[in-house]
Formats: structure tokens, sequence, C-alpha cells
């Protein structure tokens, strides 16, 4: 839950990066996002990655990423480097470390995992450092503000996932409250096995649940107080987002790595099958 | 199959300002669900004791809050913050979206746990793992067996077992409450039906 909260700070931090307008870096995002889509050469995903470790760094949260991408990392790679090589087609003039019936690791297929370890490396850097360089509510009301105003879209969705970041906190505290409350009656909550845990959890998950369903109430009287309609779509905004040249800059930087991954792949050199 | 099927599907879910905090409540839930057991995890798929709720919440609140809650509680909460969107992102939406729509939409009744046990823990689970894995698999990160299977693992157990008893313990107390959809959509219903009618009348 910590992790969550302060993910959640970081993104409303102060830099370069943090002031660019939101929409920009869901575009920059976007681009990222479809990069290692086109690209499984290791060296232009490397070189991708390690620009993005830059942009942490001016963004200053290079050691906060660092901390959560160290235990991500290993998982991800890890899983994929151990299941590709199996998956990989055999052919007779690969180098077989080991091939029985249908199981079989070639050098080739060891490669091929690892290049898709690192596709794997960079989508998640790419979003890490989105998350971490954007205020998700701030993401969502400029959202919202777009899909209302260009398209007509009501205002409901982009209030949906704005409200779910506001209440996390909230409802997180909620249920810490009903633990400790637990706890206080002598319920050892921590203790036990696996299922002997998923059991004690169950006499707390009956207030908790009745928080929530109240809650739901209360918000739903809120919005009703404040007169909130689905079909208005000629809602104003506190904050008017507009764009700058330090955003198209930002951008500009995605639109280059695609660039050059369609360049790549145009000039046949985005591929790790090149290396063979 | 008579009792497994509703007999009367409703495609539609009026929304108001109720269905929008259910929404919200249930994305909340998901998605810290979800998070909270990120470390569960067989590479990029999470073991997810806590997937019950989708199918909890559509069969609840409705194919369509279940469906919004399932999605923005996977995708914008946990797939983002754990930084897994870009890799598993429209898969993962559409997949835990139906997840929930599909048992909203064809559990006969809350209580009726063969029903929760077919809808929500095997088909609707199913065509999730079908999305994911297909969507990864489309993408070339990773096999579309070991996703598939993956999501299977994962989500099988709590909603073929957790979500039936879960929601005939729950039943009663959202019914109390005047939160079950069909009952509210029934009664928006006659309420407009008695509008209606007293307008001809004044007519």
């Amino acid at each position: 839950m910590t992790i969550v909260l302060e993910m959640l700070e970081t993104g409303k931090a102060k830099s370069p990066i943090h002031s660019c307008d939101p929409r920009m870096k869901l575009l920059w995002w976007v681009c990222f996002i479809i990069v290692p889509i086109l690209v499984t050469n290791p060296i232009i995903l490397i070189v991708f990655t390690a620009f993005i470790w830059i942009l942490a760094g001016v963004a200053k949260i290079a050691k906060k990423m660092y901390r959560f991408l160290i235990v991500t990392y290993p998982i991800m790679i890890g899983f994929i480097v151990l299941t590709w090589p199996f998956f990989y087609k055999a052919t007779p003039d690969q180098a077989f470390l080991f091939n029985w019936s249908i199981f079989h690791v070639s050098v080739e297929g060891l490669i091929y995992a690892t290049a898709m370890g690192l596709r794997i490396v960079l989508a998640l850097t790419a979003c890490t450092f989105f998350v971490m360089t954007t205020d998700l509510m701030d993401l969502a009301s400029g959202l919202g503000e777009f899909l209302q105003n260009k398209l007509g879209i009501s205002y409901m969705y982009p209030l949906m996932v704005i409200s779910s970041f506001k209440f996390i906190p909230e409802l997180s505290g909620d249920y810490l409250t009903i633990t400790d409350s637990f706890r206080s009656r002598a319920l050892d909550i921590d203790s036990g096995s696996f299922f002997q845990r998923l059991r004690k959890l169950a006499p707390v998950s009956i207030p908790l649940i009745d928080i929530m369903l109240r809650r739901a109430q209360r918000i739903s009287i809120a919005l009703e107080v404040k007169a909130f309609s689905v079909n208005n779509k000629n809602r104003t905004f506190f904050k008017e987002h507009r764009v700058q040249a330090k955003d198209f800059l930002l951008l500009s930087t995605g639109v280059l790595a695609l660039a050059i991954s369609i360049a790549a792949v145009i000039l046949d050199v985005a591929k790790v099958e090149m290396f063979f | 199959m008579e009792g497994l099927i509703t007999k009367k599907i409703r495609w539609g879910q009026k929304f108001g300002t109720l269905e929008i905090a259910l929404t919200i409540i249930g994305a909340v839930l998901y998605g810290l669900g979800a998070f909270s057991t990120m470390s569960l995890a067989i590479g990029f798929i999470t073991l997810r004791p806590f997937a019950f709720i989708a199918v909890i919440w559509g069969v609840m609140f409705g194919p369509w809050v279940g469906g919004l809650a399932a999605l923005i509680g996977n995708t914008f909460i946990s797939d983002i913050l754990a930084g897994w969107f870009g890799i598993g992102g429209v898969g993962g939406a559409i997949g835990n979206f139906m997840m929930a729509f599909i048992p909203g939409l064809l559990v006969s009744h809350p209580k009726n746990w063969k029903s929760v046990a077919l809808w929500g823990g095997i088909v609707g689970t199913l065509v999730c793992a079908l999305f994911v894995g297909g969507w990864i698999a489309l993408m070339g990160f990773a096999p579309f067996e070991v996703l598939f299977t993956s999501v299977l693992i994962s989500n099988i157990p709590p909603n073929l077992i957790l979500a039936p008893i879960i929601s005939a313990w729950l039943f009663p107390r959202v019914q109390k409450r005047g939160l079950y959809w069909r009952d509210r959509l029934e009664s928006a219903e006659a309420q407009s039906l008695d509008e209606e009618v007293e307008e001809v009348l004044e007519e």
C-alpha cells in the first residue's frame, strides 16, 4: 500500500518533466509502447531504455524508480528467459544445449529470449517513468476535458478513474482501522499459513464490505447533492491544460524513438534474428 | 440448462450516481486487491486471490458496473501502478471487463452457486484468459499457451470456489440496502411506467 501512495505522490513532484502537459506525456508513453512491439534488436532496446533512465535523472525520480524496478525487472526477465527458449522454433542448424522430444533449448533460443526480456524491460521502464512523472488525477482531468469538448463523451468515465485514485488512501485506511480493531481483540491476523490467514480475513471482510457499501451510498448522495449529471456535456474545468513548447520537446523524443524503430524495420535491422 | 442462465437477459444498465459510486468502490477494491497480491507473480501474470471481486461486482451491481469496475481496477490502478500497462494493456482491460460482464449478464440468481460458478468461474475466466493471452501473444511478448494457462491458474480458483460462496453470502446484505441491480432496474421500470400512466391520465 505504501508503494501505491508513494508512486501517486511521486507523480505530483516538481521537475521539468513533471510540469509537462499530462496528455503529451501520455502520447510520449504510447510511442514507447509501440517501440518494443516493432523492435526486438537488443542494442536498440538497451539504448532506448538507457535514454529513459537519463530522463528519469532529469525528472529527479531515478532513485525511486530504481527501488521499484529492481524488484520487478528480475521477475519479468527471469520468467521470459526461462520460458521462451522452450517455445522458440527448433531448426536443425541451431546450436542446441538441450534437445529431447518436443523440449529444446538452443543458443539462438536463449538470445531470442533475452531480446524478449529486454522488450519487457523497455515497456516496463517507460510505464513506470510515465506514472512517476504524471499526476494521474491531472491526466484523467485533462483527458476528461479533451473527451468532453472534442469528442462529446460524458465526464462520467474520467470521474470514475479520478475518484478511484482519490479513494485508494481512504479505503486502505478503512481496512487498516478494521484490522487494528480486530488485533486489539486478540485476533492474530499476521501469523499462520496462507490458508489460515485467509480464514482469519473472513471476520474482517464483513465490516469492510459493509463500510464499502455505505461509502458507495455516501458518494452517490454527494454526487446528487452537487447535481452531477451523466448527460451534462457542458461541464467547465478548474484547470485548463495548454500545450507548450516543452511539451512538444518531450513528445518529439518519443516520436523520434518511434521513427528510429520504423526506420530499423524498413532497413531490416529491427529484429534480433539479424545476429544469428 | 434451466436455472443456470437468466431468463431475462438485460443488456442495458442506466447509469446514475449510485452506479458511478459502486463502480468507483469496486475499482478501488479490485485494483488494490490485485496490486496487493502482486508479489505472487508468475512472470507478468500475478496470482489474484481477490479476482472474485470482479465476478461479485458484476453479479450484484450489474454487468456494466462490474465490467467498468474490473477494467478501471485492473488497468488504471493495478497495471499502471505496477508498470505493466504497456505490456498487458488492452488485452487485460477487455479481458477483465468481460470477466465481470459475462456473469453479470448471464447469472440467473446470485444465490444460485452453479450459475455463478459456470458464468463467473469458468466462462468469464476463460474469456479473460483468451483476451489477455491473445493480446500479449499478438504483441509478441510471450507465447499464448504460457499466458493463457497462467491467467487460468491465477483466476479459476478464486472465481470458481470463492465467488459462488461470497455471492450467496453477500446477496441478502446487498438486497437489503436496495443495491441489487435487477431489483433497481425493475423498480425504475415500474416507476417510469407509473409516470407514463399518470401522464396519459392527466391528458
